[in-house]
Formats: structure tokens, C-alpha cells, sequence
């Protein structure tokens, strides 16, 4: 899971099973081409900042989109955000939360944190399915990053 | 005079003013009574002295008259040709017989001679033999007479017969045919006959008369002796002068006796020029004046009598009330006294009263109450007269020693706050008022206030107590908040992660295992797949039910009427909204949070719609009216109604009325319209029947202040909870 090539896609998510309908949706839309997964927060922020596990990575080598779910062990999606927007290097990569919260004060905490979209997690597969469609194309595809 | 402005020694000054009033009052009427008497006295002479010129008018002419009247009838008898026949023939016997007729036809006629042309007597009566043919020419008579032979009246004559008195002497020429004087006839009158002209006069007995002759000799008078003399009038150069002036009153002073004053009024008689004098002594006047006098002094006297009683019964009346005054003030006084004696004496507050020694540097005791005394553990009789130094030390220490110095130098009144007041015997706090009373004492009203500091010290650990408890509570709350918060954070994350992915594999396993599970199998799934949506409604409206508490109100004004009809168009689709009949009232302009009435609408709006009968025509109508200080706004339908037994639970959560199958939804929607309009201050109600429609209604304050009020006072749970 760690090679060198360029990560498209950081999908931070602990629960296994929300983890592989995210997969499934991405994968139905050709869009799992490089996918790393990790389940918590103090991972997410090793991977980024390359630490711990991911030492041999370099900080320079970012994501194309970090997916992000906010209730998370250790350290809680916000806090991720918070240290990702609030380092210069980190702070372009493109985050999408996507979370079961409706909870508006995730919300607004979210984008005054510079979060770049905030998605509901549809209980609805077939809503869900769409919405991941949605993120991936637009972050993957469309949107173009600076210096990329 | 008033008692009331001389309070000081009212008996004194009143005795005084009464004595100067009396001498007042005195003199006053002895002027006027004087004075009307002078008055009086001048009118009397005058009218007196007026009297006395009516008395000489009418004296002078009766004797005018008189006197024409004895020479009218001389003239007539020497004309008759009988006697002048005698006359020339100097028939004595034949003229007596005239002379006697004459005599008896006119008694003031005395004796009567005839003489001839040259003065020689040739008869007489009565008849007188030794003068018959004696001449008289040398008489005055005949001398005055024989100038004009005209009658003559003379002045006044001693007689040398008969009785040798004073007589007037008439004398008449005779004339012949031819105008010749043949005789003269003379008529010798007593003055003393004069009297007899006077008998029917009415004389005043003061007033005295006098007649004088040409010479001013008196030939008549009451007053002097004028019958066997001829005396001249004593007055005669006074009278002359009154009359050369023209005055008809002169005054002259008698030489005797003892010189008084007279008023002589003087008139002459007729042209013969004789003079009737009425005179008067002037002491007579006044003396006939006696009587007026006396009665007008009489009644000044009684005047000044009563006068007199008025004012001493005056004065008795008002020293009467001055002393009934007097002892009025003295009750009251004692009274007073018994009154104050008493308070003083049973207040619950100590007073002492101190009295300054040295120039303020010290203050004894004068008086101290017994609530003082209980207070201070003292006696009254003990420490009267000690100094306040040695019986409570501790003065100094509180600063109530100096609050009396000041003020017994300033006077004015000053508050001692409670102070913890320490000696040997004594440990207590005090409070004290200190005032100087007009006497310059120093008075000190002071309480124990230990008990009530001890109570206020109970208070404020109570009240510090409180606080922390409320502290506690508060902290309490806003833990259980915190956790209500962290709690429907995890219900509406947590809870819909399962759903997903009963979700998600279940139509993982519909696309991907379709084939094996069979046709049952699918069905199966298909309904785990429904309720697992079903849940995330439920999940989703509980969360908005609570949503309603927690984010704060923003009220404004809204229209009601743009709203509802915005809303309708939000929650039908152009179907729905084709089917329906939709009408709404001018509704009133309502104050709330627009965001939170919307819901309302909403959630009201979709019920009606919602719960329409199937086939009919369907309508919904909105009304609304203000009520005092509500806005009142209703929403009916003609849908399947409710059964009203059931009423009490439209607006529980999570309560139906329906069946699932019948009617989608999960009963929080009328839950949440209430929390809504409860939070506004409001009220929600409803009416209907099953297969009857259903009408909702709610009332908001029409005022935005009720709202912030509502707001302050009620949901302390909700509040503060904005992200």
C-alpha cells in the first residue's frame, strides 16, 4: 500500500464496512486506480506529513483528494483537517468530508477550517454510489490543482 | 390691646393700657361735652338777644302807636267848631265841657289845659282856678309847639302839681276858619301810665325795658327809679355809639354791681326820637342755660361710665381666657411630659443623655433610660453625673467619643454604624444616632445589634452558600447538556453507519447475487432495504426534533401570508398543487423566527396534503385574525380528520394516528410545530373528525418583546447552543 507512485486518493475511514462501500462506489466509477486507506486519525496525519509508518514517503508527493470521515479514533477528522489547512504545504490538497454528521456545527466548523466540500453519507447505497461518482469526478478529473 | 401680642406679662401691660384708656376716654368726652355746651351757649345768646330785638320792635311801636293815637284824637277834638267857638270867645265853661269829653273818651289822657295863641292859659281840666290866666310861654312845650304849630310830643317832665312825678306833655295848636292859631292844647301824661301799654307784652322776668326822651333822660324802666326825677340813662354814650353804627345789640360793663356784662338791644320809636332800650345781664343767659348743661354732662358721665365697664369687663373676658389658655397649655404640657416620660422610658432603644465638661473634652451623664440601662449593664442612679470616660471606656476606640465632640460643637445629628464595642464588661455591637437637644446636651439613642449582626453574617454565609450551589447546578446542567449533545451527535452518526451498510451489502447482494438468492430472496432484501431507509427518516427527524431547542431565536417581522404561500409552493409539486384547492386569507403580519415558522408551515402544509381523501375534491384554506395580544392562524382541510378521543396525542413524538401503510411519515412533524410555537410563546390546537378534515391552529404574540421575554424565561436547556 505504500509504493512510490503518486496516491490519488487518501480515504480516511475506521469503519471497515463504510471503508468498502466507499471502495465499492469508487471502483464502479474506474476511480480506486490508487487508493490508500487509512482508519484513523493519527494515521492520516503520519501519511500526510510522512511520519511514523510512512517516514519513507515525502511530504511533497500529495494526494490528489484526501476523503475524510470526522468521527474517527485517536485524533477526530476536524483535528486532521485542522493540521493539514494549517501547514503550507499540505494546505492545496483538496479535502472532502464525508460523514454520517449532519450535525451543523461539524459543518461550519468544517469550512471555516478550509474544507473544500462536505458530503452527507446517504444511508441510501444508490444515493451514496452517486455522491462518491460525484466527489471523484470533480476532484479527480475536473479540478486541476496548482503546480500539478 | 390683643392678649395674644403681649404674651409675656399680659396682666401688667393691661392694667396700664386700661388707666391711659379711661384718661382717654375722659378727656375725650369733657371735650365734646364742652364743646356742645359752647356750642349751645352761642346759639342761646343769639337767639336770646334776637328775642330781645322783637321785644323793643314791638315796645316801640305800641308806643308809636300810642303815641299818634292820643294826637290824632287831640287833633280831631280841636277841630270841632264848638270848642274853637269857645276858644275865641274864651269861654272856659263852654271848652270844659270838650276838655271833660276828651278826658273820658281817652283814658291815658291826664290833665288838659288850653291856652291862647300867646301861651295864656284860659281852661283847664280838671279845673284849676290858681293858674287860669297864667302864661306859660316861656315853657319848653311851648316853644317846641309854637315853632312849626305842629303837635308836639316833649321830652319827659317833672310835674310841679299834683304828684309831682315825671309826665310827657302832648301838645295840639288850635286853628280857626282861616288856618289862624287861636289856642294851644296840652295834655300833661304820667310816664308812669306807660307801664299800662305794656300789661299785654309778654316779657321775659330776665330782661329788663327802658324808654329814653330825645335827651336820653329815662322815661320808663323797669330797672332804675325814674318816677320822681329826671335822671339821664346811664349807658346813653354807648347807646348813642351803637346806634350811630347801626348796631341794634351793645354789650357794656356795669359799674354796679359788681360789674357784669350787659346786652342792651336798642330800637327807636317811631320819628319822635325816644328810644326803647331791652336790656340783659349776660350771666342770666347762661344761668337759663343751667339746666341743658347739667343734662348734657349727665349723659357724657354715663357715657364714660359705661365706656368705663365696657372696657374693665373687656379685660376681665379676655384675662378669663388668657388663664383658661394658661392652663390648657399647662395640661398639655404634663401631658406632654407623662407622654415623652413614658416613651422614654419604655422604648426598646437606650438613650443617654450627656452633658459636655471641660469645653467638649468630657461628657457626664444626665439621664439614661432603662432600656439604656438594661443594654449597657448599668444603673441610672449609679452613674448620673460620672463621666461617659469611665463608664464605658471603649468609647474612644469605636470613634463614638469624637462623634460626640463633633457634634456637640456642630449640632448637627450623626449616624454611628455599627461598631463592635469592647471593655472590660461589655462586648456587644452597637449602633448609635447622636443629636444635641436645644439645652445643648448630647443625647446618644443606641441599640444592641448583636443578634441582628450575627443574623446578617447567617445571611451572607446562606447567600455565599447559595451562590455555590448554583454555581454547581449550573455546572451541572451545562455537563448534561454537553451530553445530550455528544449523545445526539452519536445517534446521528453512529446509528446511520450500520443502516448504510445493511444498505449497501444488501444491494451489493441484489446486483451481485441476484441470480442465487431467487426471487423470495430479492423480496426479502427489498424489504430490508425499506425499513433500513424508514430508520434513517426516523433518525433524521429526531434529530430535527431536537434541532428546535437548541439553536437560538432570531424574531422579526414576517409576512404570513407570502410565507405560507411559499411554502406551499416548496412542499407540492405542480401535480399536487393542480389537484388541490388551495386558498389563503389576508393573514396578519406575524413576529417570530422565520426560519423555525417555516418549518411550522411546512410541516402543517404536508399534514393537509398528506392526509387529503383520495378522489375528492381536496382543499385547504388559511385564516387568521388578531386576538388582544395574540396573532391567531388556522389551517383547514377537508381530509380524513382524526378521531378526536385521540387528541391528546396528535402532538406527542413519535405518535400516529394512521397507519404506516395508509400514510408515510414518522408522527414528529406536529411534535416539532408544537416545541416550535411553545418556544414563541404560542399555542397550538387542533379540531376534526375522522373523515371530517382537520384544522390546526396556533396563536404567536404580536409583540417581538413578548417573544425575547418568553425567550429569557423559558428554555435555559436550549439556549446558548449556536454553533
Amino acid at each position: 500500500m505504500h509504493d512510490m507512485k503518486q496516491v490519488e486518493i487518501l480515504l480516511v475511514e475506521d469503519n471497515p464496512h463504510d471503508a468498502e462501500l466507499t471502495l465499492r462506489a469508487l471502483k464502479k466509477n474506474n476511480l480506486a486506480n490508487s487508493i490508500t486507506l487509512v482508519a484513523d486519525g493519527e494515521e492520516a496525519l503520519d501519511f500526510i506529513f510522512a511520519r511514523g509508518a510512512y517516514s519513507e514517503r515525502k511530504v511533497e508527493q500529495i494526494p490528489k483528494v484526501v476523503i475524510l470521515d470526522l468521527k474517527l479514533p485517536k485524533v477526530d477528522g476536524l483535528e486532521v483537517l485542522r493540521g493539514m489547512k494549517g501547514d503550507p504545504r499540505t494546505r492545496v490538497i483538496p479535502v472532502v468530508v464525508l460523514t454520517s454528521s449532519k450535525e451543523e456545527s461539524d459543518i461550519v466548523e468544517s469550512y471555516r477550517l478550509g474544507v473544500n466540500s462536505y458530503i452527507v453519507k446517504p444511508v441510501d447505497f444508490d444515493k451514496f454510489v452517486a455522491a462518491v461518482k460525484d466527489l471523484g469526478l470533480y476532484w479527480l478529473l475536473l479540478n486541476q490543482p496548482p503546480g500539478a | 390691646m390683643s392678649e395674644r401680642d403681649v404674651p409675656v406679662n399680659p396682666r401688667f401691660m393691661k392694667r396700664r393700657y386700661l388707666a391711659l384708656l379711661i384718661v382717654a376716654v375722659f378727656a375725650t368726652l369733657s371735650t365734646i361735652t364742652f364743646y356742645i355746651c359752647y356750642q349751645h351757649h352761642a346759639i342761646h345768646t343769639e337767639q336770646t338777644l334776637k328775642g330781645d330785638r322783637a321785644t323793643a320792635n314791638l315796645l316801640a311801636l305800641i308806643l308809636d302807636q300810642h303815641f299818634k293815637k292820643i294826637v290824632s284824637v287831640m287833633e280831631s277834638y280841636s277841630k270841632r267848631p264848638l270848642l274853637l267857638q269857645a276858644a275865641r270867645d274864651r269861654n272856659a265853661e263852654k271848652a270844659a265841657a270838650h276838655l271833660i269829653s276828651l278826658t273820658q273818651s281817652e283814658p291815658d289822657i291826664d290833665i288838659l289845659i288850653i291856652t291862647d295863641r300867646k301861651g295864656t292859659l284860659w281852661a283847664a281840666y280838671p279845673g284849676r282856678p290858681e293858674v287860669l290866666g297864667k302864661n306859660f310861654a316861656y315853657r319848653e312845650w311851648y316853644q317846641d309847639v309854637s315853632r312849626d304849630w305842629k303837635p308836639y310830643i316833649s321830652d319827659v317832665v317833672l310835674r310841679v302839681v299834683r304828684e309831682k312825678d315825671l309826665a310827657v306833655q302832648i301838645s295840639v295848636p288850635l286853628f280857626d276858619e282861616t288856618g289862624e292859631v287861636i289856642g294851644i292844647m296840652l295834655n300833661t301824661q304820667r310816664a308812669i301810665g306807660l307801664k299800662n301799654l305794656f300789661t299785654d307784652v309778654p316779657l321775659d322776668p330776665d330782661a329788663s325795658i327802658s324808654i329814653t326822651d330825645r335827651k336820653d333822660q329815662i322815661a320808663y324802666s323797669t330797672r332804675y327809679d325814674y318816677e320822681k326825677e329826671v335822671r339821664p340813662y346811664p349807658f346813653r354814650s354807648a347807646m348813642n355809639k351803637a346806634m350811630a353804627a347801626n348796631n341794634k345789640t351793645f354789650a357794656v360793663e356795669e359799674s354796679d354791681p359788681g360789674g357784669r356784662t350787659r346786652y342792651i338791644t336798642v330800637t327807636p320809636v317811631g320819628a319822635i326820637g325816644w328810644t326803647v332800650l331791652v336790656g340783659r345781664d349776660k350771666r342770666s343767659i347762661f344761668l337759663s342755660e343751667t339746666t341743658y348743661h347739667a343734662q348734657v354732662a349727665a349723659i357724657a358721665f354715663l357715657l364714660f361710665l359705661s365706656i368705663v365697664l365696657l372696657f374693665v369687663y373687656a379685660r376681665k373676658q379676655v384675662m378669663a381666657q388668657e388663664t383658661l389658655k394658661q392652663l390648657q397649655a399647662e395640661k398639655l404640657l404634663r401631658e406632654s411630659e407623662i407622654r415623652f416620660r413614658e416613651l422614654f422610658g419604655r422604648m426598646m432603644a437606650g438613650v443617654a443623655v450627656y452633658e459636655a465638661r471641660d469645653n467638649g473634652e468630657d461628657f457626664i451623664f444626665n439621664d439614661i433610660n432603662p432600656a439604656g440601662e438594661s443594654i449597657s449593664q448599668v444603673k441610672r442612679t449609679e452613674i448620673i453625673g460620672k463621666s461617659v470616660l469611665e463608664i464605658f471606656p471603649g468609647v474612644n476606640d469605636i470613634g463614638l467619643f469624637q462623634v460626640f465632640q463633633r457634634v456637640w460643637k456642630t449640632g448637627t445629628a450623626e449616624h454611628h454604624s455599627v461598631s463592635l464595642y469592647k471593655d472590660k464588661r461589655i462586648f456587644q455591637w452597637v449602633e448609635n444616632d447622636v443629636y444635641r437637644l436645644p439645652s445643648g446636651e448630647i443625647v446618644a439613642v443606641y441599640a444592641d445589634v448583636t443578634g441582628r449582626k450575627k443574623a446578617e453574617d447567617e445571611i451572607k454565609r446562606l447567600n455565599a452558600e447559595l451562590e455555590q450551589r448554583v454555581i454547581d447546578r449550573t455546572a451541572q446542567l451545562e455537563a448534561a447538556n454537553k451530553e445530550m449533545e455528544a449523545f445526539s451527535y452519536s445517534v446521528s452518526h453512529d446509528l446511520r453507519g450500520p443502516l448504510r451498510a445493511i444498505d449497501g451489502f444488501s444491494r451489493i447482494l441484489l446486483e451481485e447475487y441476484s441470480d442465487t438468492l431467487g426471487a423470495e430472496g430479492n423480496r426479502l432484501l427489498d424489504i430490508i432495504r425499506t425499513n433500513t431507509r424508514q430508520m434513517d427518516t426516523l433518525i433524521t427527524d429526531l434529530l430535527a426534533f431536537s434541532q428546535v431547542l437548541k439553536s437560538a431565536l432570531t424574531v422579526s417581522r414576517i409576512d404570513m401570508t407570502t410565507m405560507v404561500n411559499s411554502m406551499y409552493h416548496e412542499i407540492a409539486s405542480p401535480e399536487v398543487r393542480q389537484r388541490f384547492v388551495f386558498t389563503v386569507a389576508p393573514l396578519p403580519d406575524g413576529a417570530g423566527d422565520p426560519a423555525l415558522l417555516r418549518q411550522v408551515w411546512s410541516n402543517l402544509l404536508s399534514n393537509a396534503v398528506k392526509f387529503s381523501m383520495p378522489g375528492d375534491e381536496p382543499r385547504i384554506e388559511i385564516t387568521g385574525y388578531t386576538k388582544k395580544e395574540m396573532n391567531i392562524y388556522s389551517i383547514r382541510d377537508n381530509g380524513v380528520g382524526f378521531n378526536p378521543a385521540y387528541i391528546h396525542k396528535l402532538f406527542g413524538v413519535f405518535q400516529r394516528l394512521h397507519k404506516t401503510d395508509e400514510f408515510e411519515g414518522t408522527g414528529v412533524g406536529l411534535a416539532i410545530v408544537q416545541r416550535i410555537i411553545h418556544r414563541h410563546g404560542g399555542r397550538v390546537w387542533a379540531e376534526g373528525n375522522i373523515n371530517e378534515g382537520a384544522t390546526f391552529s396556533f396563536s404567536l404574540p404580536r409583540k417581538e418583546a413578548d417573544h425575547a421575554r418568553h425567550e429569557a424565561g423559558g428554555d435555559s436547556a436550549g439556549g446558548g447552543q449556536s454553533p
